[in-house]
């Protein structure tokens, strides 16, 4: 199987004929190969309403990846949240997003 | 001239299917074909302008089915309305028009079938204010199109609409051609036209530094103006309205009501109209009109017509309207130039009395300094198709790239095409009802329609008063106002002028369109003006954020918010144009909550 | 009083750039949008940063850390301001004109730094046919939409180009609900970086079509479909390939073009090959003390070069001062899409050059080599060399000691 790196921009093209992965040009390249053959995961970046009409969605993302199955639930969750205080940047949004162990972060400054 | 015998045997060797019959002075076809030129074909076949109206060629093309192009909604806004005038069409000849019966006390409603004035062939032209060289004596295009020329002066004064009056020129390829310039001459007092004049290289090359290599001299036609189409027609509008007439946009008329001679209502898509009179200014469509109020004697078949817009910065390739004179074919052609005088004196002829019924187009400098090139001439069954196509983009850009030498196709910005209204008889229907006495045609509207609105409009409204005289006497309206305060464009603007300005109005000071440098007052001034503009286009064509090389990338959202937020509506229901064209569908999220 | 350095452009070259002039110089910068950030505050996906952070951030989060490093300084910053005119004085000084809600106004300065972005190739610039209905944007009218307008622009699209902000906008469309029937792409190879198509295609099980184009729209006032055809080697249409695709969007990601129109008002040479000024290793045009970077000069693929050349270039206007020139030409062949800086000023540093190049075609196991007046001087071997993707090194040129008279070439080889 021949996969490409999406961890860095170097995108390392990856094997793993013969059982060894090859190809990459650092450690993370090597974990997203395993982790893509096992549980794949992604950081999901999206936006959340808000209350406020200068800026009616906020831009947001998992603060790290999550599995990749899940990424539709998550977007389901999302639906339904609101903003309604001015957040800043890096603030969270949902501690433990779907009992992941990661949070939903706002990624822009609402007071800007 | 042909008889009615003559006329048929032309008819039947386009065809053997073809019904010809006379009835009330017209020429009639009816029938089915295969091919839309042979129903064209026929129609030309059956001109016969000494013995007939005109020709109502109701041939029926096989497999298509003519579509007028609705609002899409139904209410009963105008429904009961009684005014003295309806004004059908709201395209330049129906605004001139409307704005000339608002100089008089009548109560005049103009009904469009469009979002807004300007959609049809009035926004889909040249701009060019024509001299008329290519005229007939006794055509009617010929007299409306010298009466309006010289009206355009004081008119865009009056309306705050640019206006430049800097000549067209036809350029001649060989330097003897210019034993010619007298037939030209010659053509233009026949014409009454002043200002026809022979320039050498030099003269030629003082006004059009970037004329083409091959141009060894030019006939300047000084009487030659260009103007923005639409920013005239809304212009129009705008003062019509401001003087008291009513515009019943997005209402498109679908039957009559006639009883003796006399048209007793009007059904559109928004409520039955009682008016006193109706004019029919329908442009494309002023054939379907004066069917429904059994006045027709002429026949539309739309001809296609394709422009090409580029970059400001490519502007100066033509400071006028530069265009190739009829024989200065130039080699890469692909066509043999004429050989000798006479021939070239035949080519010159066969111009005069052209039946390709297009100049052959130009590289024009637009009102707004952008460079149009085009257009090319295609007969089409549908009056409203304004769709473009790769091979005829690619042939327009060809043939005036001889003319506009340093033309590069990566130039371009935008493409557009139009329907022009042409009648069979190649002329416009200027006239009082025939057959229905409550009608007055100002129909079969095509170049040089903008240049002759103005003049049409007048004898309209003289018309219009005259009828109308019978009902009690027509005043003049003690309130008009011939004079309209144009949308400031502000980049146009001295510094201070402009500094001023914003300290009065800070949004004047926000630039929304970069590529044109359109501010955000600028453009709540179009939302809020006497025609509203309810849409990006509608916006666009007022005060022309998205008409720049982005062609609306970045500001369109940033249109939409100000339009939504003006109207006080959601962004989903800001429109493109019409109903139906609606830019977005809701928001993505919390739209539940 | 008179500006060391004008920036005009709040995005992130704009950004880096004023941050790195501040050091030592008075710098203004302006920004024609309410918040700074440019195209960032719209690019909410992740992927920046990972080499000026070492971590994987999302546009705004990019932004936001040079936002908050400029409030460290005191850049002089003017927001809602448009430049409506720069112009040259006698003195060399330029006068600034702005607009903005307080009125109009001018500045003078010493240097100016265009970092004015770029824009995205329109529908009619690809000559696309057909009716003109509503539902063709390009990615970034998309983007701008669904990110910050937060609408939907389509429920079915058909996304044209396989450029970054169009793979993006597949995903990002797809997760919020709408149907992305495919990309389609007229060359033969995809135009946006590779885990690009990994993780926003394969992810979502988007198809990509290569070698296919859109010929033509359907709908007069809402898009309805659109044809779509496949093409031959030569990008025409093969006859007998078309088909019909309902949809009501058509989203273009069909190239970006550096934004330079002031650059041309200035009388800026170009270069024919980036579409952006010509400019030395200083990042200077031919017109003394205006510079140019980021996206203005050339399309970056990553934001961190962007933010690296600005730096660059921020540093080098604030430390400006008029030298006489000694230009080399940089020659590079046909097999590069370009390469700058197109030339080397002999009469400032040339120790410290970094080469922004991107290869014209796929090429594997190429050799990039830099030659001097003839002689091999350097060497480099690259596995692969994609055009989508651009590679950057830094050259010592001082190392060769060039001379005025020196040729310059780079060359790739197979």
């Amino acid at each position: 199987m021949e996969l490409v790196c999406i961890a860095c921009p170097n995108s390392c093209k990856m094997n793993n004929d013969g059982g060894v992965i090859t190809g990459f040009k650092c450690p993370r390249g090597k974990k997203f190969f395993e982790d893509e053959l096992t549980c794949p995961k992604r950081t999901v970046c999206t936006t959340v309403a808000t209350s406020f009409a200068d800026m009616p969605v906020l831009p947001c993302r998992t603060s790290a990846d999550i599995p990749k199955d899940r990424i539709f639930e998550l977007m389901d969750l999302v639906k339904t949240l609101r903003v309604d205080r001015r957040l800043g940047r890096g603030e969270i949004i949902v501690k433990n997003v779907l009992g992941t162990g990661v949070d939903l972060i706002s990624t822009a400054d609402m007071s800007e | 001239m042909a008889d009615f015998k003559t006329v048929c045997k032309n008819i039947a060797k386009i065809s053997p299917d073809i019904r010809v019959r006379e009835d009330r002075g017209l020429i009639i076809l009816e029938g089915e074909l295969d091919k839309w030129e042979d129903v064209v074909a026929a129609g030309q076949a059956a001109v016969d302008k000494k013995r007939y109206l005109g020709v109502i060629n109701n041939i029926k093309l096989k497999g298509f089915e003519p579509r007028m192009r609705m609002p899409g909604f139904y209410d009963d806004a105008y429904d009961g309305i009684a005014p003295d005038v309806l004004i059908i069409g709201g395209g330049v000849v129906g605004c001139a028009i409307a704005r000339e019966l608002s100089a008089l006390s009548l109560n005049t409603v103009l009904a469009e079938k469009s979002s807004d004035v300007a959609t049809g062939a009035s926004s889909r032209n040249d701009g060019c204010v024509h001299v008329g060289i290519d005229l007939k004596p006794g055509q009617v295009k010929l007299k409306y199109n010298g009466r309006g020329n010289e009206m355009y002066t004081a008119l865009c004064a009056d309306l705050g609409v640019p206006f430049e009056r800097k000549g067209h020129i036809l350029l001649f390829y060989r330097k003897w051609e210019r034993l010619l310039a007298p037939a030209f001459r010659a053509v233009a007092r026949a014409n009454k036209i002043k200002g026809v004049e022979y320039i050498n290289e030099k003269k030629l090359k003082e006004l059009e530094p970037y004329a083409p290599d091959w141009a060894k001299g030019a006939m300047l036609m000084k009487s030659g103006g260009i103007v923005s189409p639409y920013k005239l027609t809304v212009a129009l509008a705008e003062n019509a309205a401001v003087n008291g007439v009513g515009f019943a946009l997005d209402t498109a008329v679908t039957d009559m009501e006639v009883q003796d001679g006399k048209i007793v209502s009007v059904t559109t898509n928004r409520g039955k109209i009682y008016p006193k009179l109706v004019i029919n200014a329908a442009g494309v469509y002023s054939d379907f009109i004066a069917d429904l109020a059994g006045d027709r004697t002429f026949t539309i078949h739309p001809r296609k017509g394709i422009n090409f817009i580029f970059d400001k910065k490519v502007g100066k390739l033509s400071n006028t309207s530069l265009a190739k004179s009829p024989f200065a074919i130039v080699p890469d052609d692909g066509v043999e130039p004429p050989k000798g005088l006479i021939n070239k004196i035949k080519a010159f002829k066969d111009m005069v009395n052209s039946k390709s019924h297009t100049k052959g187009g130009g590289v024009i400098h637009t009102a707004d300094g952008n460079l149009l090139v085009g257009p090319n001439a295609i007969e089409v069954p549908d009056k409203e198709d304004y769709t473009t196509d790769i091979d005829s983009l690619n042939a327009i850009y060809r043939k005036q790239k001889q003319t506009a030498q340093r033309l590069k196709m990566s130039d371009a910005i935008t493409y557009f095409a139009g329907t022009r209204a042409a009648t069979y008889e190649e002329d416009f229907v200027v006239r009082k009802g025939i057959f229905t006495e409550n009608i007055i045609e100002a129909a079969g509207i095509q170049s040089p329609g903008l240049t002759a609105a103005p003049a049409i409009a007048q004898d309209v409204a003289l018309w219009a008063a005259e009828y109308l005289s019978r009902f009690g006497k027509v005043e003049k309206n003690p309130s008009f106002n011939p004079v309209r305060k144009p949308i400031p464009h502000l980049a146009e603007l001295d510094s201070r002028t402009r500094d001023e300005m914003i300290k009065k109005n800070p949004d004047y000071g926000v630039i929304v369109c970069r590529c044109e440098e359109i501010s955000k007052g600028e453009i709540l001034d179009a939302v809020r003006s006497p025609v509203p503009a309810t849409t990006v286009d509608a916006v666009k064509r007022r005060v022309r954020p998205g008409m720049g090389r982005c062609q609306g990338g970045f500001c369109s959202p940033l249109v939409v918010k100000i339009i939504a937020d003006e109207l006080n509506i959601s962004p989903e229901r800001v429109l493109k144009g019409d109903t139906g064209s609606n830019i977005l569908f809701g928001k993505t999220k919390g739209g539940e909550l | 009083m008179i500006y060391d350095v004008t920036v005009i452009g709040g995005g992130p070259a704009g950004l880096a750039a004023a941050v790195s002039a501040s050091e030592t110089a008075k710098v203004l910068l302006i920004e024609r949008e309410a918040k700074l950030g440019g195209i960032l505050k719209q690019c909410i996906h992740d992927g920046f940063g990972l080499i000026t952070f070492k971590e994987k951030l999302s546009g705004p989060e990019y932004s936001g850390r040079f936002i908050d490093m400029l409030r460290q300084t005191d850049v002089h910053v003017s927001l809602l301001t448009f430049v409506t005119s720069v112009e040259k004085r006698d003195d060399g000084l330029f006068r600034i004109s702005l607009v903005n809600r307080d009125g109009v106004s001018e500045v003078l300065s010493k240097t100016i730094v265009l970092a004015t972005g770029c824009r995205e190739r329109t529908a009619k610039q690809i000559f696309i046919q057909g009716t003109r209905p509503a539902g063709v944007f390009t990615a970034g009218t998309a983007q701008h939409f669904v990110n910050l307008s937060g609408q939907m622009p389509t429920r079915k699209c058909v996304i044209l180009g396989s450029g970054d902000i169009g793979l993006i906008m597949a995903r990002r469309l797809t997760l919020e609900g709408a149907e992305v029937e495919g990309v389609y792409e007229v060359k033969s190879s995809p135009s946006g970086l590779t885990r690009n198509i990994h993780q926003c295609l394969n992810d979502f099980n988007i198809p990509l079509h290569l070698s296919h184009t859109v010929t033509r729209l359907f709908g007069e006032r809402r898009l309805e479909g659109v044809e779509v055809a496949r093409v031959d080697d030569k990008m025409k249409v093969i006859k007998g390939t078309e088909r019909y695709i309902p949809c009501d969007a058509l989203i273009l990601s069909v190239g970006l073009i550096p934004e330079n129109e002031l650059a041309e008002t200035l009388g800026v040479s170009m270069d024919g090959r980036t579409k952006g000024p010509a400019v030395d290793q200083t990042f200077m045009t031919d017109v003394d003390g205006v510079f140019c970077t980021g996206n203005a000069l050339h399309v970056n693929d990553l934001v961190d070069y962007v933010t690296e050349c600005a730096v660059y270039t921020g540093k080098n206007s604030a430390n400006y001062c008029k030298t006489d020139r000694k230009n080399v030409i940089i020659k590079a062949g046909k097999e590069f899409l370009y390469l700058v800086p197109s030339r080397l000023d002999l009469s400032k540093n040339i120790a410290d050059t970094v080469v922004y190049f991107r290869a014209a075609a796929d090429m594997n196991n190429a050799t990039l080599k830099l030659k001097i007046d003839g002689r091999e001087v350097l060497t480099k071997k690259y596995p692969f060399l994609r055009p989508p993707e651009m590679e950057r090194l830094n050259i010592d040129f001082s190392a060769y000691a060039p001379g005025e008279k020196s040729e310059i070439e780079f060359s790739i080889e197979v």
